[in-house]
C-alpha cells in the first residue's frame, strides 16, 4: 500500500502516512427500546512532512489524492526554516492482530442491541428510576502507518464500551448516575455487566431519597479509583505530556526532571501495555512501540510522555505516546493508561482515619487549565469521626496540582483498572485514554 | 449524494442524505515560531433511513458507497421509530459565508499570527497562538422534497500569554464567520491583564458581585440549553417544566438562540433534520417564553422545530454523536455601556475563564466553576488576579440576581467551542468558596 508515495529521502525531509479503515457503531437505547443506530465508515488518511522547522500535515479521504497532498505539505514544511530533528527510533515492520476469547466482532448488531436493551430494561424496573439512556459504542478496523525511514506497521483497532445513564427524581433535583461497562477491547466485560447496571440504578434512587447538599469548603477527601484516575489525569498527567512542556522554556524549568511533586509514597506511570486497558495500544501514530513510562518515582519527577519531536528537543528517549483520534487529526502527545502504584492502606483505614471528610464516587468529568484542575463526582458519602454517614449530592474537587499531589495522605493497597476514560485535548476527544488507580485520600482540598 | 439518495428512496419509507465538507487550515505558533501547519480536507455523507421499524444513520466518505445505505436500512430494522422526523420548510436566508475568509492561505494566516505574536513579544510577553479558517459546504436532500445547500466560513483566533512558570496566564478566544483583526486596543488590554495577573489578591469566602464574561459566562449560560429543551420540558425533567410564560430571571436578561446571524460562528442554513435555522427568543425581560425543539418533539407539541437538532455537544460538532438539542448562537441582548457596568462594582470579581463548564450536573442547573482567569475589581477597576476560588451557584437562581448587562459582545464558550455571544453580565451575591492552600 502506498508503495511509491514518498518523494524525499528521510534526510531531505521526513515524510509519513497514516491510513485508517475504521467502522464506528453506536447503538442508542432509551425507554426500553433501541432508538437509533449510527454506523460510521471512517476511512481516510493523513500525511505529514518535517524538514527541521515544524510539522505540516494534510488529510485525505480519497487515496488517489494522497501523493498530491504529501507534495503540498512537504513544500510547506521545507519553507519553514529550523534545526529541529526527530528522535532516532527503531525501524519497525509489524502486523498486529487482536485475538480474543470473547470478541465483539463475532457478535451481530442485533445481539449487541439485545444486551443493551436487557440492561436498560433491568434498570428501568428498579423502583424510583425515571429514565434510562444507554449506548453501545464500538470502533473496529485497521490502522496502517508507513514512513520514509522504512517503518511500516499495520494494527487492528478494536474498542467497545457501554455507558448507561440512569435518572431518579429527588425533592429538589434530578439525580443521575452513569455506569460504564467495557471501555476496551474485551467484550466479556460488557456481557457480564448487568449486575453493575442494576446496582447503579438502586444507588441513584437511594441518592434521590436521601442525599444532602454538602456545604462547600475544604475537606479530607477519599476518591474512588475512577476519580483517583481522573485526578491523576487532570492534576498531573497533562503536564507530563511533553508537547505542552516544549512550548515554553519557563514550563520546562517548572517541570524539570528531579523536581519534587509529591511525598515518597507517590509513584505515577503511564502504561499503554496493560491488558484490556482503555488506553492500551502497541504502536503509536508515529510507528513507535509504546512503552511503560515512569513519570514520578517516590514523589520525584523522573520522566514524561513524548512524541519523536518532543523527545529530541528535550533530549529524552521516545516512548511511543503520540496519538490521534482518527485520520482527520495530526497525532499529539497523549496519555495511554495513567496509573498510580498501590500503597499500603485499606479503604477501611482511610475512612477510620477521617474525622470530617467525604468519600466520593462516580465520574462526571474533569479538566485542567494551567496548574489548576477540577474533577466532578457523581455523588459521595459524608464521613464523620471515622464513620460513613449519609449520601451527598454531586460535587467537584478542585485545586492546584502542586498542593494536591503533596496533600495525598493515604494510598490504597490495591490498584483498579478503570472502565471510564476519554480525554479532550486540542480539539481531539479521545475515547481511548484510560487509568488505573487505588483509592486515595487527599487532605484539606476544596469541595463544592 | 443523489446516487445514495435515489437508492434510499426506492428502499425505505423516508430518508435524507446530508453532505458535509470541511476545508480547514490551522496555524499553531509559540512566540513567533510556527509549531505546526495543518490542512484538513474532509467530506462526509450522512444517511438517515426510516423504515416501518425505525430510524438509523450511516456515515461514509464515499458518495458511491451504497453499502452504507444498505447498512442504514438494515440497522433501522433493529430500532423503534421514535426519532424519525425529517422536515421540508422554506429556508431562511443566512449569509454565513465570506469569500475573503475562504480564500485565506496558510501564509496569510501565519502572517497574522506573527503580527499578534510580535505585538506581545516587544512588550516582553510570550504567547501561544492558534489561528484557523474553515470553509464548510453543506447540502441535504430528503424524501419530503427538501433540497438545500449553504456555505459557511469560520475564522478563529486563540491567544494564551505565558506566565513566568510557563503556564497560560491570560486568554483570548474569538470565532466569527469572517476574518477579523484584533485591534491594538484589545491587544493592549490583554497585555495589561497579563501584567495585572502577577498581582495576586487574597479574598475571603463569601458572596460577591461578579461580572461573568467569555468562557465563564458560557459555562453558566450553557446550563440553560438543557433547561430549554422542549423534550425535557414536556417530560417533566427540566427545571423549566411548567414554567414557560413565567418570570424566572431578572428583567434585564433577554436571551435568544439565533442561527441566522451573519457574523456568528454557529449560524447555519438548516439543522440535521433539515429544519431551517431560526431566531428563537428564549427569555424576554426575564420571562421564559420559548423552547428549543427538534422535529419529533415539535410534532408532538404542535409547534415548529427551531433548527437546533445538531450532531455534537457543547464541546463541538461531531457527526458520530446523536443529533440532539444544541445551541446555534446563544445571544444575550445588550444593556448598559461597559464602563457604567464596571463602575457598579465597588468590590467584586471579573470572571473570564473557569474550569468545570463542561462537567457536572447540567439538568439541575448547578455550576461549580474553578477560577482560571478571575480578577479582583475595586471601584470599577481591575487591580489584580484572584486564584484558587470556586464560583458556586445555580443558573436558575443566580440569573434572577442580574444587576446589569453590558454592551460589547464576547464569544461564549464552554471549552474552546463557540456557543454564542454575550456582553458582560453582572450578577449580585455569587457564592465564592476559597480553596485553602
Amino acid at each position: 500500500m502506498f508503495d511509491r508515495i514518498f518523494n524525499k529521502t528521510a534526510e531531505e525531509c521526513f515524510q509519513d502516512i497514516r491510513y485508517e479503515k475504521k467502522e464506528e457503531t453506536i447503538i442508542r437505547a432509551a425507554g426500553g427500546k433501541i432508538i437509533e443506530i449510527t454506523q460510521v465508515n471512517n476511512t481516510g488518511g493523513i500525511v505529514r512532512a518535517f524538514a527541521g522547522g515544524s510539522f505540516c500535515s494534510g488529510t485525505f479521504c480519497n487515496t488517489d489524492e494522497a501523493s498530491d497532498i504529501l507534495k503540498k505539505v512537504t513544500d510547506a514544511a521545507i519553507m519553514i526554516k529550523g534545526d529541529k530533528r526527530l528522535s532516532k527510533v527503531e525501524k519497525i515492520s509489524d502486523n498486529v492482530k487482536i485475538s480474543l476469547k470473547c470478541d465483539a466482532r463475532n457478535y451481530t448488531k442485533q445481539q449487541k442491541a439485545d444486551i443493551l436493551k436487557e440492561y436498560i430494561t433491568a434498570a428501568e424496573k428498579v423502583p424510583g428510576v425515571v429514565s434510562v439512556f444507554g449506548m453501545y459504542i464500538e470502533e473496529n478496523g485497521v490502522k496502517y502507518y508507513k514512513n520514509n525511514e522504512g517503518t511500516e506497521v499495520s494494527q487492528d483497532i478494536l474498542f467497545c464500551a457501554m455507558p448507561i445513564f440512569i435518572k431518579s427524581i429527588g425533592k429538589e433535583r434530578v439525580y443521575q448516575l452513569a455506569c460504564s461497562l467495557g471501555g476496551n477491547d474485551n467484550f466479556e466485560e460488557i456481557i457480564n455487566g448487568k449486575d453493575t447496571v442494576t446496582k447503579t440504578a438502586e444507588l441513584v434512587c437511594k441518592m434521590a431519597d436521601t442525599a444532602q447538599q454538602i456545604e462547600s469548603g475544604n475537606y479530607d477527601v477519599i476518591l474512588s479509583p475512577e476519580l483517583a484516575g481522573m485526578f491523576l489525569h487532570e492534576a498531573f498527567g497533562h503536564f507530563s505530556e511533553a508537547d505542552i512542556v516544549i512550548k515554553s522554556k519557563e514550563l520546562q524549568k517548572t517541570m524539570s526532571i528531579g523536581n519534587i511533586f509529591g511525598n515518597k509514597d507517590l509513584t505515577i506511570y503511564d502504561d499503554p501495555e496493560i491488558e484490556h486497558g482503555t488506553g492500551s495500544y502497541v504502536y503509536d501514530d508515529e510507528g513507535v512501540k509504546s512503552k511503560k513510562t515512569i513519570i514520578v518515582k517516590n514523589g520525584v519527577l523522573v520522566g514524561r510522555l513524548h512524541s519523536r519531536e518532543s523527545a529530541d528537543i528535550m533530549n529524552e528517549p521516545s516512548n511511543g505516546h503520540c496519538r490521534a483520534i482518527n485520520y482527520s487529526f495530526k497525532p499529539i502527545v497523549r496519555m495511554g493508561n495513567i496509573c498510580m502504584e498501590p500503597g499500603s492502606n485499606t479503604l477501611d483505614q482511610m475512612i477510620e482515619s477521617t474525622e470530617n471528610g467525604v468519600f466520593l464516587f462516580g465520574l462526571f468529568g474533569g479538566c485542567t487549565v494551567g496548574s489548576e484542575f477540577t474533577v466532578n463526582a457523581q455523588g459521595g458519602y459524608i464521613i464523620k469521626n471515622g464513620k460513613i454517614e449519609g449520601l451527598i449530592n454531586p460535587c467537584a474537587v478542585s485545586g492546584n496540582l502542586y498542593t494536591a499531589l503533596k496533600n495525598i495522605d493515604m494510598i490504597g493497597n490495591k490498584i483498579y483498572k478503570n472502565t471510564v476514560g476519554a480525554c479532550g485535548k486540542d480539539g481531539q476527544y479521545m475515547r481511548k485514554s484510560g487509568s488505573a488507580a487505588p483509592y486515595i485520600k487527599i487532605k484539606n482540598i476544596s469541595v463544592g | 449524494m443523489y446516487k445514495l439518495f435515489n437508492f434510499l428512496k426506492q428502499n425505505c419509507n423516508k430518508a435524507s442524505v446530508e453532505k458535509q465538507s470541511e476545508n480547514k487550515i490551522t496555524i499553531d505558533m509559540s512566540s513567533s515560531q510556527i509549531n505546526d501547519i495543518s490542512f484538513t480536507d474532509d467530506t462526509k455523507f450522512i444517511i438517515t433511513a426510516i423504515t416501518d421499524s425505525g430510524c438509523a444513520v450511516a456515515v461514509t466518505s464515499d458518495e458511491t458507497d451504497i453499502q452504507a445505505a444498505v447498512n442504514a436500512i438494515e440497522n433501522s430494522k433493529i430500532c423503534i421509530a421514535q426519532q424519525s422526523e425529517i422536515w421540508n420548510f422554506p429556508l431562511n436566508n443566512v449569509n454565513c459565508y465570506d469569500k475573503f475568509t475562504a480564500q485565506l492561505t496558510a501564509q496569510e494566516i501565519s502572517q497574522e499570527a506573527k503580527r499578534i505574536s510580535e505585538y506581545f513579544e516587544i512588550r516582553g510577553i510570550k504567547t501561544n497562538i492558534k489561528i484557523f479558517r474553515s470553509v464548510y459546504n453543506i447540502s441535504a436532500v430528503n424524501t419530503e422534497g427538501f433540497d438545500g445547500h449553504y456555505k459557511k466560513t469560520n475564522f478563529g483566533i486563540n491567544i494564551e500569554t505565558v506566565s513566568e512558570k510557563g503556564f497560560g496566564q491570560v486568554r483570548y478566544n474569538e470565532i466569527k464567520t469572517s476574518f477579523f483583526r484584533i485591534s491594538d486596543e484589545e491587544l493592549d488590554e490583554l497585555c495589561t491583564k497579563h501584567n495585572t495577573a502577577s498581582n495576586i489578591i487574597e479574598i475571603e469566602n463569601g458572596r460577591y458581585d461578579v461580572i461573568f464574561t467569555q468562557n465563564a459566562a458560557g459555562s453558566v449560560l450553557s446550563r440553560l440549553v438543557f433547561g430549554f429543551d422542549a423534550e425535557k420540558i414536556s417530560a417533566g425533567t427540566s427545571k423549566l417544566s411548567g414554567k414557560i410564560g413565567q418570570k424566572i430571571f431578572s428583567e434585564n436578561f433577554t436571551l435568544r438562540d439565533d442561527g441566522t446571524v451573519d457574523w456568528a460562528a454557529g449560524s447555519l442554513g438548516f439543522d440535521s433534520q433539515c429544519a431551517p435555522s431560526q431566531n428563537t427568543v428564549l427569555v424576554k425581560n426575564g420571562i421564559a417564553v420559548n423552547m428549543l425543539a427538534n422535529a419529533q418533539t415539535a410534532k408532538k407539541l404542535n409547534i415548529n422545530p427551531t433548527g437546533n437538532c445538531i450532531r455534537g455537544n457543547l464541546e463541538g460538532i461531531d457527526i458520530t454523536r446523536q443529533a440532539v438539542i444544541n445551541p446555534t448562537n446563544l445571544i444575550v441582548e445588550p444593556g448598559i455601556d461597559d464602563a457604567s457596568l464596571y463602575s457598579m462594582v465597588k468590590k467584586g470579581l471579573l470572571a473570564e475563564t473557569v474550569l468545570g463548564g463542561h462537567t457536572g450536573d447540567f439538568d439541575s442547573g448547578d455550576f461549580i466553576l474553578t477560577s482560571v482567569n478571575v480578577y479582583y475589581i475595586e471601584d470599577g477597576k481591575i487591580i489584580g488576579k484572584v486564584n484558587n476560588i470556586q464560583l458556586i451557584g445555580n443558573v436558575y437562581k443566580d440569573l434572577s440576581n442580574i444587576k446589569a448587562v453590558g454592551t460589547k459582545q464576547h464569544m461564549l464558550s464552554v471549552t474552546s467551542h463557540c456557543i454564542g455571544y454575550s456582553p458582560a453580565i453582572l450578577i449580585e451575591n455569587v457564592l465564592i468558596s476559597k480553596e485553602n492552600r
